[in-house]
Parts: C-alpha cells; sequence; structure tokens
C-alpha cells in the first residue's frame, strides 16, 4: 500500500477516535501533476493525427470512433490519477469509493441505455411513428396516412395510398412509380414534385439520421413526415 | 452549492461551540458537533456526504454527456467541423490550468494535515488565482466564438449554413451549455474556496480540523474531473 513518496504523519498527541491520515510528500503530488500534464500533451498531440481517416478512408477528421475512443482512453487515465491520488479514494473508506464508482457506473447505464434506444429506432418495429387511433382502428389526426398492404381494411383508410418507407426508414404514403407499376421488390416512394430515391423494406437503415444521403437533407424532416408527404419540405 | 456543503458536509466550528457546550455533558474540541462520538466519525460522515454530493454532480452532467452522445451519433460530420472551429491550443491551455489548480488544492490539504496554516492560504490563494485564469482565458474564447456568429440563436450567422455541414449550430449549442455549466462550477468552486481561505486566516483549523479544506479540494479536483472529458470532446475531435 505504501508509495515511496508517502511519509507517514505523526500521531504522538492524538487521542482515541482522532483522524489518522497518510500525508504525501509535494514530490509525489508533483509527479501526479507531471504525469497529467504529459497525458494532456499526448492527448492534443494524438487528435492531430487522423487515425479515423487513416482507419476508413473518407471520413472526415473526428467524425469517426477511433480518434474519439482513444481521447477517451487517456481522458479516462488522467481521471484516474486524479481521483486515485488527488482525491485520495485510494485511501479513503471503501465506501466513498463505492458511492463514486457506483455514480459513474448509474451515468453509464444512462448513457448505454440511451444510445441504445435512439440508435435503434424503427428497428424490429415497422409501425414506430404511425399513430391509429386504439379505439377505432383508424389513423389518428397528424400521423401517417397510408394503409399497409394487406392490412384489413379498416373504415377510415380505405383508399389511401399503401405505406412505404423514405431512406430515414420513417412510413410514408407511396406512390408508385411513374410508369404506374408497382416495383417488383420493397416498397419504392415517390414523394410529389420530387423524387426521392427510397430505398425497399429490407435495406432501410434504422432511422440513424446521419446516414442520410446528402442530396435531401432528409434529417431535417425527421418525425415531420405529415399527411400525403407534403410535410417534407425539399429545399436545402 | 457553499451552502450544500455547510450545511451538509462541513461542520462549522461557530455551531461546534454553540452546541458542544457543558450544556450537554459534551467533552471535547470546539470543533466537534455534539451529535458526533469522536472526530473520527465527525471527518467520516462529513466525507461521506461530499462524496454523494459529487456523485449527484457527476449524474447531473451526465444528462449532457449524453445529450452530446446522441447528437454526435446523429450528426458527426458536423461535430467535427465544429470542433474544428475550437482551438485545440487555448482549451489545452486551459487545461493545464486547471491541472495546476487541483495540484495546489491537494498541497492545500497536504499543509492543512501538517498544520501549516500559511501553507494552507497559499495553495488556496494559487488556486482561486488559476480558477480565474481559467475563466478569463474562457471569457475570451468566448468572445471570439460570439464574434464569429458561433451562439447558436438569433445571433448566428446565416453564412455558417453555407460554409459549415449542416447542424453544426446544435455542436455550439451543447458547447455553450457544457463548458457554460462547467464555468458555473468553476465559479462557485471561486467563491466556496475564498470562504475555506476566509476561515483558515480566520484560525478555524488546525493539525487535528482541516475537513473544510479537504471538502473543497474535492469539489475542485470533481470540477477539474469533469474538464478532463470536456475538453478532448469539444475540442480534439
Amino acid at each position: 500500500m505504501t508509495t515511496p513518496y508517502r511519509a507517514e504523519a505523526d500521531h504522538d498527541d492524538h487521542a482515541e477516535g482522532a483522524v489518522h491520515v497518510h500525508v504525501h510528500s509535494i514530490q509525489f503530488y508533483g509527479a501526479i501533476l507531471g504525469t497529467l500534464i504529459v497525458l494532456t500533451v499526448i492527448t492534443v498531440a494524438t487528435s492531430l493525427v487522423d487515425i479515423d481517416g487513416f482507419v476508413q478512408p473518407g471520413t472526415p477528421q473526428g467524425a469517426g470512433g477511433f480518434n474519439l475512443a482513444l481521447a477517451m482512453l487517456i481522458a479516462t487515465i488522467k481521471a484516474g490519477f486524479v481521483v486515485t491520488f488527488f482525491m485520495h479514494l485510494k485511501d479513503d473508506s471503501r465506501f466513498n469509493a463505492l458511492v463514486f464508482v457506483g455514480s459513474v457506473l448509474f451515468a453509464g447505464v444512462f448513457l448505454a441505455y440511451t444510445m441504445n434506444d435512439t440508435s435503434h429506432r424503427g428497428q424490429g418495429d415497422p409501425f414506430y411513428g404511425v399513430h391509429v387511433l386504439p379505439t377505432t382502428g383508424e389513423r389518428a389526426p397528424g400521423g401517417v396516412a397510408c394503409r399497409f398492404e394487406g392490412e384489413d381494411p379498416e373504415p377510415g383508410i380505405v383508399g389511401l395510398p399503401i405505406c412505404g418507407y423514405n431512406d430515414l426508414s420513417h412510413i410514408v404514403p407511396c406512390q408508385f412509380a411513374e410508369d404506374g407499376h408497382a416495383p417488383e421488390s420493397g416498397n419504392v416512394c415517390i414523394w410529389e414534385h420530387d423524387t426521392i430515391t427510397a430505398v425497399s423494406l429490407g435495406d432501410y437503415n434504422g432511422g440513424r439520421v446521419g446516414d442520410a444521403p446528402p442530396a435531401h437533407e432528409g434529417a431535417e424532416h425527421e418525425g415531420g413526415d405529415g399527411e400525403h408527404g407534403e410535410g417534407a419540405a425539399h429545399g436545402e | 452549492m457553499a451552502t450544500a456543503s455547510d450545511t451538509t458536509a462541513t461542520p462549522s466550528p461557530d455551531h461546534g461551540a454553540d452546541h458542544g457546550s457543558g450544556d450537554h455533558g459534551h467533552h471535547g474540541p470546539k470543533w466537534l458537533q455534539h451529535h458526533f462520538e469522536s472526530p473520527i466519525q465527525q471527518f467520516e460522515s462529513s466525507k461521506l456526504g461530499m462524496w454523494l454530493f459529487l456523485a449527484q454532480e457527476i449524474l447531473f452532467f451526465s444528462g449532457l454527456f449524453v445529450a452530446y452522445a446522441i447528437v454526435r451519433v446523429g450528426y458527426p460530420e458536423a461535430f467535427a467541423a465544429g470542433s474544428h472551429e475550437l482551438n485545440r491550443f487555448i482549451g489545452g491551455g486551459n487545461t493545464i490550468v486547471l491541472l495546476f489548480s487541483s495540484f495546489t488544492a491537494a498541497n492545500a490539504v497536504r499543509s492543512a494535515q501538517l498544520g501549516d496554516k500559511r501553507g494552507v492560504s497559499i495553495n488556496l490563494l494559487i488556486t482561486m488565482v488559476c480558477a480565474a485564469a481559467f475563466l478569463v482565458i474562457k471569457y475570451f474564447e468566448y468572445s471570439l466564438k460570439f464574434e464569429h456568429g458561433l451562439l447558436p440563436g438569433v445571433h448566428w450567422h446565416p453564412h455558417l449554413d453555407h460554409t459549415l455541414p449542416a447542424h453544426t449550430h446544435v455542436f455550439f449549442g451543447i458547447y455553450f451549455l457544457l463548458t457554460g455549466l462547467h464555468g458555473v462550477h468553476v465559479a462557485i468552486g471561486i467563491g466556496v474556496i475564498f470562504w475555506v481561505w476566509r476561515r483558515n486566516e480566520r484560525g478555524d483549523f488546525s493539525k487535528d480540523y482541516w475537513t473544510p479544506v479537504d471538502l473543497v479540494a474535492l469539489y475542485w479536483h470533481l470540477v477539474d474531473l469533469v474538464w478532463i472529458y470536456l475538453f478532448p470532446l469539444l475540442y480534439l475531435i
């Protein structure tokens, strides 16, 4: 447990129940500070190297995960030094360590569950984004005005266009291709006034807005799939 | 926050003097509050209270960190472009200022443990100066961003919508919220460190009782800790 830097405080005149602590030397704290500064310089230096572009050519620098992962690793090492030595968690009661580590763990749970949710919206749930009135089964106002192929023709939806998926995997009313024929595979959708290259049902990417093709800035319209697709503003 | 650490974590010797008198049949130093059995129990209770407060702080900040993660996954190009608008050397310099202030805060606790009143004062003063320097640097950084029209909202420069990827304003929204909340913590830190410095000058602390110095240093290290993550997330990616 002892480090070469640590000196025992003299407890000669302490009574029963008094506070006993280890007193570290200034050199010890200086060494920690030096380590932290060196790690700061290293993390700045590594940020100048385009690891993302090297691993996945074409990725804008900083947009991938590798530079980020390395920076987070270095930050966590630095945080470990601060908590362990500057904050004396190494010498502190185990219960205080549990409180601290527990809060970090729960912050991790918060992050993991939220990312798992937001990164997979629409996957495994084709009805995501469709509003249905629970009593009648009709499409609710503000929902998607379309019906699914093979769906029982409920009173409110007869005559509505077939539902398809746009490239954000949001459910949108389909219009068939201009030759009037239904496409052979999947639901190719064409919005009025603006042809978008929609994807077939099997290819949709789970609503990850970042992956939208740049041509129509689809992320702008997230959640805005209004009736008949008119909610989609097509301007840049 | 000053009041939180005052009432929950830090036994004030003034109150100790009020309650610790012979009325309660209590024997012990004046800074030992009457509801504590011994100095060690009071010390451990104060520390636990402070660690619980710090745990709350981590969860408090985690909301913005999660917001950062969600938006970054959505718009990685915007985040890359936004972070390239920030100067990593100013950010790095500020990191070193904060790390150094953590070093002096740790040294203030060390001086307190040794009963070195002058050492406590000097180290706390240096810590406050570093904290102020951090805020001054941040002020100039913010001013520059405002000038460039990078503050989201009505001040956002319309031209940026053509030069930067879409949604870069969201990155700057997160940037100003995270650094702003952190900056508030730095400012509050200056306040509580000043308060502990004054109590030290007043002679409240001794080799046997220096809990407030320890606790204020813990708070300050946490402010440093948050910045250790903010710096790479905002400036370096």
